[in-house]
């Protein structure tokens, strides 16, 4: 078994990199799903205050 | 959108499930090769790596023409997803053919015709990268971007056939000669399927991040 950490170096690298980028896949997936969710909720805000306002409660 | 799902459903399920048959074979099943040793068993990652490098690159070429002739986003979105996945691959093709080259060379890297073509490549992955930050807008930059996914691409056959046409240190293309024993084999084209469909995973991942990224974009600005 010899040269053995070599074959772990490389099962290491390839396993970390495949993993960190399906890491990164979901942080940015969960930061756009933040930026969709604001996004859909500031009409509501829009339309909530132009409803106080013409009910008075501006 | 329910069929690209399903699409990142199953490619990630499958993919799973070859990488895991994959790392049986090479850790349980295949024998020891005669000459190199266990240091061999790299060959099993090596390979299906190399093999995305090249599709990645395909893919590019065949966006950008797309794009530069019908001039529709979703060409250009397809180009640059797969130009970061290959990036990301051709790196780890560099990183593991070095690892692999110190037990079996002696030495960590030479300049020889297969190495110096693939470094070649890895940069054209860089240089497709990189044009659209310095390019005034970013229409311009997929335009450049694009010619260079073109351009580059004429790297992708040198790469394949340097061991062909020069006298290299790297091995000859022994899969295709036959002379890989059959267990080898079969753990070699299980590792490629996991790998390539662990790619399409991904690609349709990046592809689906980088439409709503733009598609942010667009609501924002019309916002403002």
């Amino acid at each position: 078994m010899e040269n053995l950490s070599y074959l772990v170096a490389v099962y290491t690298i390839v396993w970390a990199a495949l993993f960190g980028y399906l890491g990164f896949f979901h942080y940015r997936h969960k930061k756009l799903q933040k930026d969709i969710d604001s996004l859909k909720k500031e009409p509501k805000d829009d339309q909530a205050s132009e409803a106080g306002l013409r009910s008075g409660r501006g | 959108m329910r069929n690209r799902i399903i699409l990142e459903q199953v490619t990630l399920w499958l993919g799973l499930a070859l990488m895991l048959a994959a790392l049986f074979l090479i850790f349980a099943y295949v024998p020891t090769e005669a000459t190199m040793g266990t240091v061999q068993r790299i060959f099993y990652f090596h390979v299906p790596l190399a093999w995305l490098t090249f599709l990645a690159f395909f893919i590019i070429f065949f966006s950008s023409v797309l794009y530069l002739w019908k001039r529709q986003r979703k060409w250009d979105i397809l180009a640059l997803s797969s130009a970061q996945i290959g990036f990301i691959f051709a790196t780890l093709v560099l990183i593991t053919g070095a690892i692999w080259a110190k037990p079996a060379w002696g030495v960590w890297w030479t300049w020889d015709a297969r190495l110096t073509t693939a470094l070649v490549m890895w940069l054209m992955y860089i240089a497709y990268l990189t044009v659209r930050s310095l390019a005034p807008d970013p229409e311009r930059g997929a335009r450049f971007a694009a010619v260079i996914g073109i351009v580059g691409f004429v790297d992708v056959p040198i790469v394949a056939m340097a061991i062909v046409l020069w006298r290299t240190q790297h091995p000859t293309p022994i899969i295709f000669e036959g002379g890989l024993e059959g267990s080898m084999l079969l753990t070699l084209l299980v590792s490629l399927a996991a790998f390539t469909v662990l790619f399409v995973h991904l690609l349709s991942q990046r592809t689906w991040l980088e439409e709503a990224q733009n598609l942010i974009e667009r609501l924002k600005a019309n916002e403002e």
